[in-house]
């Protein structure tokens, strides 16, 4: 996944997009220098130092990585997407929210 | 290509191991013992199944798996002579054996033998305490898998096993948007009457994972307003997902293994 999504990363970069992690590691200082090997640039939650933390329980996440699309209204608009489709949703959902931007809209 | 071997070795040769020993058949009983012919007919294609595992490791590229993977063998006649000694002695421990051995196997498309032979388990064994496994398998499994599934619910003597079954059930009928009423109430049904239940060792208790489910259903579903997150970051440093409205959010969950 860090390819795909550092590509993304830039890709987008001056753009309205953003990678937002639920981090489900145990060992936080671990992370953190994964993070920086990785160049991993996006923010992510702490869930809390396990796969059964918090945020996962509540969203009955029970395989990782899993992936919501969230539109710039906050609307979920594709679960699960990955490679190629995910690409084709961006291309599609980034303008609209470039477009709302425009107009003065959220 | 290589991914999907570990699935194929489950799905053909896993064997449960669990089972009652043979049943002991008197001088005096008629009945019919059908648990050695089952597990000989079970153990030919496990043998059969091993043969071409054997000749798909030992292709050299892409393509001699691919080429191997054409010739993957079926359960097709496995499941039909196993049927035919099910037939014979529908409520024994041979027919427990040979049924659930049927609802794991890999057949050609278009026969799907796991409904018929999961109704014939909710028909001949209601009784058993196994059943909980079955069910609690069939989260994942498709609707043709709760008419059994509410049998099971309503007439197993043990309330595991109906727990597990109602939870199947309300899983499996939640993910359709036609039948999702029903979903929630059945899944309403595990918060109040089995929420203790547990499986796995106790990893998975029935009333969380009914809460779980249900949060989904009516919270997660695509074209719904997402749910806040509000949550400290890795740093340390308090945020919220709705910081990021008016972008289009990737929402990852994660972890670097």
């Amino acid at each position: 996944m860090y390819p795909h999504e550092r590509s993304l990363v830039s890709e987008y970069a001056s753009r309205p997009f953003a990678i937002i992690g639920v981090n489900s590691d145990k060992d936080r200082e671990v992370l953190k220098e994964r993070i920086l090997e990785e160049s991993i640039t996006w923010r992510s939650f702490w869930n809390g130092g396990s796969t059964s933390g918090p945020i996962s329980t509540q969203w009955n996440v029970s395989g990782w990585p899993t992936l919501y699309l969230i539109d710039h209204e906050g609307v979920i608009r594709h679960k699960g997407l990955r490679g190629d489709l995910l690409d084709e949703a961006l291309k599609e959902l980034v303008p609209l929210a470039e477009k709302a931007l425009e107009t003065g809209g959220r | 290509m290589i991914l999907t071997l570990p699935l194929l070795f489950f799905t053909g040769t896993f064997s449960p191991g669990h089972l009652s020993p043979p049943l002991l058949v008197s001088s005096a009983s008629l009945r019919l013992d059908i648990t050695e012919a089952v597990e000989a007919e079970i153990s030919n294609f496990d043998t059969l199944f091993e043969t071409w595992v054997a000749t798909y490791r030992a292709a050299e590229d892409d393509a001699g798996r691919e080429a191997a993977l054409e010739n993957r063998p079926t359960a097709d006649d496995a499941v039909k002579n196993l049927f035919g000694l099910v037939e014979t002695e529908p409520a024994g421990d041979g027919a427990f054996k040979a049924l659930t051995w049927i609802m794991r196997a890999y057949t050609s498309e278009g026969i799907s033998p796991s409904a018929q032979a999961f109704a014939l388990l909710a028909e001949h064994h209601i009784e058993s305490e196994q059943l909980k496994d079955v069910a609690m398998n069939l989260s994942r499994g498709t609707a043709d898998m709760v008419p059994g599934l509410l049998t099971i619910a309503e007439k197993s003597p043990h309330h595991d096993v109906q727990g597990c079954a109602t939870l199947s059930a309300g899983i499996i009928l939640g993910k359709d948007p036609l039948t999702r009423e029903r979903g929630v109430k059945l899944l309403e049904k595990v918060i109040a009457d089995y929420s203790d239940v547990t499986h796995y060792d106790g990893r998975l208790v029935l009333g969380k994972k009914a809460t779980g489910e249900l949060y989904v259903m009516r919270n997660l579903q695509v074209g719904m307003t997402v749910p806040e997150i509000e949550n400290e970051d890795v740093d340390g440093v308090v945020f919220k997902l709705s910081d990021y409205r008016g972008k289009v959010v990737l929402l990852d969950f994660w972890g670097d293994w």
